[in-house]
């Protein structure tokens, strides 16, 4: 246990301005926003100068509630992803860009100790900051919402609880595959394993070009993978109020799919082979 | 060296090491006993840092190496819990301070003596809130060497330990902090370039050339069995008649390091100091060691 906690800490110690950035990111936008306010204030104007809507159909309040909150947490939803890639291949390869991975190895620490701790912050810290902002974003917006839109709270939240969580199982698989990426490639990882990647895409697009295989496309199959936001069916709600609690049904069933367990299960798979890579690393 | 075959903690058999087709280490058999300082001695890129490594299991390698009776194939951290290691670059962390550093190795490694840790803090002048990246080499040294001399291993594995650091603290490191650190039932290995600094530490002296094992003795053995005889220059050729590696010209008198039963009559001897001894056994010149 106190092993534990030292090698948390040290990973905390060497990597928290990584870690941080969704909250930089978070913080920047509000002091941006606030300024704007206080100018808009000075210049005789209301809050309300600064949000105006208008036209908008009737019907349409549960569901701006329940998009803008979902579409907020998406975005900071993608930070998260860059800052968890960023991450994997700083807990994996910093000590040996910095030569001091032999300080790390020279310790009578387990392995698994050692990677549990770098994939925990890669993951697990990345994802409950992604909770608390997002959610704190989601709250702020909906209040803001609710100024111009008569729909209830819990309609943004619901927005916001769905894009945390088919955002957080984005951040695990692209944090994962980063981490893959990171045991592989000492330097540059994520571009390299993107190179990687796009060599195998043309192999198989050349392999289908010249033997009619039709191999599924790996980018496409990725880009599934990483889709952040929920499903919402484009058809809803173009001509006619959108049916909120269909959307948010198909919300869930999107989460809840076959889609989520495989984006689990190949972020098991990459972060083990991760591991075992960096496991037998030679240090020299 | 076999005489103390049961107190060998450290053993290599055939122990090779190959970068790509480049053998840095050719069949290593060494065997390190407990209780005792010995000196690993080679040039630059002789094969001293990779013959470490091995040790450690930080690189693969061909042949066995065994700590105790445990076989280290590849990195095992068990092996910490009997050895530390300071390598030759300065490897710590520069994202920590001072005090994280220290903080985080008393945290994962339970060899961690408090007591000891908090002397050679008081005599390093190491400022605790600085970054390490903000050090000086020499301070980086010092910090390494502060935690590495704070665990209580078994055996303790020094690649070019000194380096950076000033002549008052590589002064008070051999003669001082190192005997801290050491007892009767510890082992030190040392790879050093400033052979005249710990020459009258060592007990064992490991002469390694292009990743082989020259020589591998006992020191009061070696100067024993050999001594520097002196002669002047005009009967220089008395002394090449015993081939000697190396021939020191000074002040009209000519100089080599030769097997102490060789007696030329006229001649003076003299005890070797370990510099003459590795030149004499691998060849080179004195800016070589």
């Amino acid at each position: 246990m106190k092993q534990c906690k030292a090698l948390l800490k040290k990973e905390w110690d060497t990597n928290w301005a990584g870690v941080l950035i969704p909250l930089w990111i978070t913080g920047g936008v509000y002091v941006t926003a606030l300024i704007g306010w206080i100018i808009s204030l000075i210049r005789g104007h209301d809050l309300g100068a600064l949000m105006q809507v208008s036209g908008m159909p009737a019907g349409y309040d549960a569901f701006m509630l329940y998009g803008t909150a979902a579409a907020i947490t998406t975005l900071l939803g993608f930070v998260s992803l860059l800052s968890a890639a960023g991450l994997a291949d700083s807990v994996i390869n910093g000590g040996f860009k910095r030569r001091c991975e032999i300080l790390h190895f020279s310790q009578p620490v387990s392995f698994l100790k050692i990677a549990g701790s770098k994939f925990l912050l890669v993951s697990l810290a990345v994802i409950p900051l992604f909770g608390v902002l997002s959610l704190l974003n989601a709250v702020v917006i909906t209040a803001v919402g609710r100024q111009m839109f008569s729909g209830e709270f819990h309609y943004g939240l619901t927005g916001w609880l769905q894009s945390f969580v088919g955002g957080s199982l984005t951040i695990l698989f692209v944090g994962s595959l980063a981490w893959l990426f990171a045991g592989v490639f000492k330097r540059k990882s994520f571009l390299m394993g993107l190179l990687v990647l796009l060599a195998i895409e043309v192999v198989i697009g050349v392999l289908n070009y010249t033997t009619g295989w039709r191999i599924p496309s790996l980018f496409e199959f990725l880009g599934r993978m990483v889709a952040l936001k929920v499903e919402i069916d484009p058809s809803v709600g173009v001509l006619e109020a959108p049916d909120v609690q269909a959307v948010i049904s198909r919300g869930w069933d999107t989460i809840l799919s076959w889609t989520s367990a495989l984006k689990l299960a190949l972020s098991a798979v990459f972060t083990v082979a991760g591991a075992w890579l960096y496991k037998f690393r030679e240090l020299s | 060296m076999e005489e103390r075959m049961s107190e060998f903690i450290y053993q290599t058999n055939n122990l090779s090491k190959y970068y790509g087709k480049f053998k840095a280490l050719g069949d290593v058999n060494l065997n390190l006993g407990s209780g005792r300082i010995i000196g690993l001695l080679g040039k630059n890129g002789a094969g001293k840092s990779t013959l470490m490594r091995c040790l450690l299991g930080f690189l693969n390698h061909e042949g066995s190496v065994k700590l105790g009776e445990r076989e280290i194939k590849h990195r095992d951290h068990r092996v910490f819990e009997e050895v530390a290691f300071i390598p030759d670059v300065s490897g710590l962390d520069d994202r920590l301070t001072v005090r994280q550093t220290i903080d985080y190795i008393r945290g994962v490694n339970p060899r961690w003596n408090d007591g000891r840790a908090q002397k050679l803090l008081a005599i390093s002048n190491l400022p605790p809130k600085f970054k390490v990246g903000k050090l000086s080499k020499g301070m980086k040294t010092k910090l390494y060497l502060l935690i590495t001399l704070s665990l209580d291993v078994r055996f303790l594995l020094l690649d070019e330990p000194t380096l950076g650091l000033d002549i008052a603290f590589r002064k008070e490191f051999f003669n001082t902090i190192l005997g801290e650190f050491f007892d009767e039932s510890k082992t030190i290995l040392i790879s050093t370039h400033q052979a005249e600094e710990v020459e009258d530490l060592l007990q064992e002296v490991i002469f390694i050339d292009r990743g082989r094992i020259l020589l591998h003795e006992d020191m009061e053995s070696l100067k024993s069995r050999l001594r520097v005889v002196t002669l002047p220059s005009d009967r220089e050729p008395e002394i090449l008649n015993y081939k000697p590696r190396l021939v020191s010209h000074t002040l009209g008198m000519t100089s080599a390091v030769l097997d102490s039963e060789v007696d030329i009559p006229g001649a003076s001897y003299n005890r070797a100091n370990l510099a003459d001894l590795f030149l004499s056994v691998v060849g080179g010149t004195d800016e070589t060691v």
